[in-house]
């Protein structure tokens, strides 16, 4: 008897969940509806391009689902804007926190067929998107004329280009001029050995120079590497990955510079591993640390934490005067799913973004720094220099873009290594053979 | 003899205030921080706030929607659990008290299935629930998480083998069915155990986020968790809003712990041999 | 015959859980140990067959290697050290003193918090900086110089065990606690009338009553302790250099970070056959034990 109760019970249970999961279906169904009698009446205005495929008067109401690692709250200007232009569609806007959920989430929908209409392409996944075909060749397409040439190629492959952005980063040192100041530096470092110097002097007179986690291949490593070997060819790692380069040729160079200057003079010292990002940001809004490497990310909360700090971003320079770099690459891009079956208003929405007043819902909702034909971005005075010495003049270096291939492979080497090096269990030279090595290992799989 | 008896338990207070105290800390840290301008809490983040703020609540309650949030992990979590326990209390029954072969294969084919982390079978999983159309949806998760019951599963065979065994063998003279037994005499006794085992797991599932990020997609069958991981960005963490939901997010799972832990009561098992 | 009904009625509780764990646990298992003979990168539906060669990489991946002597040392590092504290815990919190409730509530909430927060919050305890929370009360009260505490190889072990403890050592103990209630009073009555104390009624009555809840709680400890992701993860991201990667965390890197899913699949075939020996040993071991002393 009790038994039978229960088995109902259970049944009960299952069929409640079913039907409230059913109630939830319908629901959203209707909101997609009331929006739709309400746009009858605007179709007038935009729906031109629409019109043209139905046939009819009336655009037929369409969702589009979008994947992305921006919330819904820093999307919300793009989207409102484009609805109120295209009031026959409507959002089903998904999220995943980023990088690596966002990378997982992705990549198992992709494999699953149940991929949303637009997602975004990162440095992470590009290889993975653009080889398995899952994104469409938006290279014809007219308003990709807005993207910057510069932003193209980690978007890219062999000439086509698969996603649009509208913004890129730059990363470089942050510096506190009232230390520089009690210090007695007075002029920026031109070459490294005057960098040292400066931290050096900082040192002297009780001051930490700098702080850095050493958590991935740090925003010093690749400004280095930008200043002393792209600089002198442009083209290294393009031969890397051909294999008529090595780490070892590369690198090596680099990372003896960074042991002899940072790790030999202790300006940074293995316990920095163990520092989280928030804690480097806070020392240095509080001035307890000189410099600390970041981007325009850090800006408002380092000016939230302490709003009397006088700070500027600056680059690396390299061995020679005159070569200095950033860190920093294209933002992430919007591409649209190759097996979608409203590709015409997911392009529409691509197209949205490239306008003017698309762009600029863009820069008010995530705060990003646009990078795009004919837009001015609205930038902080103290990242001023990353901008126009870095982004717009193309002085910047993200091993994770330009490498071709297992780029996530050879950063966890490189991170591995670094720390390795910082702690003095390895040489920089045996550094590079492990990533050599790696690289080998991983085209031979 | 009583007298003293009360006195040791003075003592306790006192003797485990500093080991609360310490365990305690890092939740002091959590809740006095969403209290705290951003200012406040990077200059001095142990101590309490110099001037005590509520934005960040507010904040919360505006711009997320909090409440269908709460709903959709209420109605996961409730079914999950009492689905999952009863499946594990079930499975256990036969495993202690008709132990043969069979049965000791169950345990071990069962065991294994708990070594494997959730991560090395990612991929298949999502094929699988994609093919069975389960997806985005809330009992797809719901199903999911029935697999869980293993976990209840080990903790039901431990405890029932205390039971003494002349129970269920006096309710066999009685003529009571193999179910019967179950239902009517064992389950009952499971009540410690069973409430112990609603707890863990209402936790887990609660707090999951790794489920629900990948098997629900639309934002309105989004669950609190998910909501928490809206603060975070490709660079940088929104703290004061990240603890803010954190804190938002455990107090009823809080004021559930305090309600069931007390029905972890002693004695039922003594009693109902005796009786 | 009747007795043959009756086992099929007995069989018929373990059915729901098998059906589901079949379904969702070992389908994607087999799934994954057929994937472990490709070169399936996780995104591309063609892949080839490559034998065993995943298999021979495994043996020299310098970081599984580390990986899993990392994982051994926390998993029993932790273990001992939680079932050390957790009996002695639910003990205590199985008396009726006044702040029960809530010390009980504080000692099991920590296992919640996610390892994002958790990485924040004892970031600051942690920091290797002066102005660290532990820091400066190791200089305060025993002026003690700034310790390392997540960037030297041991320390940072250390470090990851003890965080480790603290998040999981009250549930635990709650759980030590629900198999204290199954231990009937009237044999504490009994044996006290036998002239028995307190520390003798410990020792010849509660002890060996949770010789069950032992063989479980160690159980779940092990195989938790060798799942272990999170809290290294949050604390250290596997450094300095590979020393506190977790064997599931070179997983997730090889397979989802990597795209080389074939190479995780065959690493997460082989950590299962490993932690399934560890456990059939440690479940068999104990079973054993708990006879003996009953």
């Amino acid at each position: 008897m009790k038994k039978t109760s229960l088995l109902l019970l259970i049944t009960i249970l299952c069929l409640s969940v079913v039907l409230a999961a059913c109630g939830k279906n319908s629901n959203t169904g209707n909101t997609g509806n009331t929006g739709n009698t309400g746009n009858t009446g605007n179709t007038g205005n935009e729906g031109t391009t629409n019109n043209a495929t139905k046939g009819k008067n009336t655009p037929k109401p369409v969702k589009l689902s979008i994947l992305a690692w921006n919330n819904e709250k820093e999307m919300k200007p793009v989207i409102d804007g484009f609805k109120e232009k295209y009031p026959h569609i409507s959002f089903d806007f998904q999220f995943a926190p980023p990088v690596k959920d966002y990378i997982a989430k992705l990549q198992t929908m992709l494999l699953s067929n149940t991929a949303p209409d637009i997602f975004i392409i990162a440095a992470e996944n590009r290889n993975e998107i653009i080889d398995g075909g899952y994104a469409l060749d938006l290279t014809d397409e007219p308003f990709m004329s807005v993207m910057l040439d510069s932003n193209k190629p980690m978007l890219s492959k062999a000439g086509r280009t698969y996603a649009f952005t509208q913004s890129g980063w730059a990363g470089g040192l942050f510096y506190n001029k009232q230390l520089f100041q009690k210090a007695g530096i007075t002029q920026l470092p031109e070459t490294w050995d005057e960098f040292i110097q400066d931290c050096l002097k900082l040192k002297e007179v009780g001051i930490i120079p700098l702080y850095d986690r050493m958590h991935d291949i740090t925003i010093i490593h690749s400004a280095m590497f930008g200043s002393n070997v792209l600089s002198k060819d442009p083209t290294f790692d393009e031969k890397l990955f051909k294999g008529e380069a090595t780490f070892a040729e590369g690198w090596t160079e680099v990372l003896t510079m960074w042991k002899e200057g940072l790790i030999d003079n202790k300006i940074l010292t293995p316990d920095m591993i163990g520092l989280t990002g928030d804690q480097v940001m806070n020392e240095f809004s509080l001035g307890n640390v000189a410099m600390f490497p970041g981007g325009p990310w850090n800006i408002a909360t380092i000016e939230k934490t302490n709003p009397d700090i006088e700070f500027e971003i600056m680059a690396i320079p390299g061995k020679e005067p005159g070569n200095k770099y950033y860190n920093g690459a294209p933002g992430v891009g919007f591409a649209v799913n190759s097996k979608t079956k409203n590709k015409e208003e997911a392009l529409l929405f691509l197209e949205y973004m490239t306008t003017q007043e698309g762009l600029k819902q863009f820069e008010e909702g995530t705060g990003g720094i646009i990078t795009a034909h004919g837009y001015e971005s609205k930038v902080h005075p103290a990242y001023a220099p990353a901008y126009n010495d870095g982004l717009m003049a193309g002085k910047i270096y993200l091993p994770m873009v330009s490498w071709d291939r297992h780029q996530e492979a050879l950063r966890n080497q490189f991170l591995v290594s670094i720390q390795d090096i910082a702690v003095n269990k390895i040489t920089p030279e045996q550094a590079t053979a492990s990533l050599d090595k790696k690289l080998k290992e991983m085209e031979n799989k | 003899m009583t007298k003293t008896f009360k006195k040791r338990l003075w003592i306790l207070d006192i003797l485990m205030l500093p080991a609360g105290l310490i365990a305690f800390f890092p939740f002091y840290l959590i809740i006095v921080n969403t209290f705290k301008t951003m200012q406040d809490a990077a200059r001095s983040p142990m101590a309490l706030p110099s001037k005590w703020i509520f934005k960040n609540y507010v904040q919360v309650f505006e711009e997320t929607s909090i409440l269908r949030s709460f709903l959709n992990s209420l109605t996961i979590t409730a079914c999950s659990v009492v689905l999952i326990v009863l499946i594990g209390a079930m499975a256990a029954y036969p495993v202690v008290f008709n132990a043969n072969r069979l049965t000791r294969f169950a345990m071990l084919y069962l065991l294994a299935g708990f070594m494997i982390p959730f991560q090395a079978t990612l991929i298949p999983l999502f094929q699988l629930m994609s093919d069975l159309h389960l997806i985005d949806k809330i009992y797809g998760l719901i199903i999911l998480y029935m697999s869980g019951s293993v976990f209840v599963f080990f903790l039901m065979t431990g405890y029932m083998k205390s039971i003494p065994r002349e129970l269920p063998e006096a309710a066999v003279i009685d003529g009571c069915s193999v179910g019967g037994i179950f239902w009517r005499i064992i389950f009952p006794l499971l009540k410690p155990i069973t409430i112990t085992s609603i707890i863990f797991q209402t936790m887990w599932i609660w707090n999951d986020f790794l489920a629900p990020m990948l098997f629900l997609n639309s934002s309105s069958k989004s669950t609190l968790v998910l909501q928490i991981y809206k603060a975070k960005g490709e660079f940088t963490v929104d703290w004061p809003m990240f603890m803010t939901l954190t804190v938002i997010t455990l107090v009823p799972i809080f004021i559930f712990f305090i309600i069931m832990q007390k029905h972890i009561v002693k004695g039922i098992a003594a009693g109902a041999v005796k009786g | 015959m009747v007795k043959f009904v009756r086992q099929l009625q007995f069989q018929l509780f373990l059915l729901p859980i098998l059906a589901i764990y079949s379904l969702f646990t070992i389908y994607p298992l087999i799934k994954s140990f057929f994937l472990s003979f490709t070169n399936f990168d996780g995104y591309t539906e063609a892949y080839d067959f490559i034998g065993l060669k995943n298999y021979v990489r495994i043996f020299s991946d310098d970081a599984i290697t580390s990986a899993i002597s990392y994982t051994l040392f926390f998993t029993f590092g932790k273990a001992l050290l939680v079932t050390l504290l957790a009996i002695p815990l639910a003990m205590i919190l199985d008396q009726k003193f006044l702040t029960r409730n809530i010390h009980r509530a504080i000692f099991f909430f920590p296992s919640i918090p996610s390892g994002l927060l958790l990485a924040y919050i004892w970031g600051f305890i942690l920091a290797p900086i002066g102005s660290g929370v532990l820091n400066t009360v190791l200089r305060e009260l025993f002026n003690i110089g700034p310790q390392p505490w997540l960037s030297a190889p041991l320390l940072a072990k250390l470090s990851t065990i003890v965080v480790a403890t603290w998040a999981i050592t009250g549930w635990h103990a709650v759980l030590y606690l629900a198999f204290l209630q199954s231990i009937p009073k009237d044999y504490y009555e009994a044996a006290s009338i036998d002239g028995a104390n307190r520390l003798q009624q410990i020792r010849f009555i509660t002890f060996p009553l949770l010789a069950p809840a032992m063989t479980v709680s160690v159980m779940l400890l092990l195989t938790g302790g060798l799942k272990v992701f999170e809290i290294p993860f949050a604390l250290t991201k596997g450094g300095p250099g590979y020393e506190t990667y977790s064997i599931t965390q070179v997983i997730v890197l090889r397979g989802i970070s990597e795209t080389q899913y074939g190479l995780a699949s065959a690493m997460s075939i082989v950590f299962f056959l490993i932690v399934l020996a560890i456990a059939i040993f440690q479940v068999t071991v104990m079973q054993r034990r708990e006879q003996g002393i009953q």
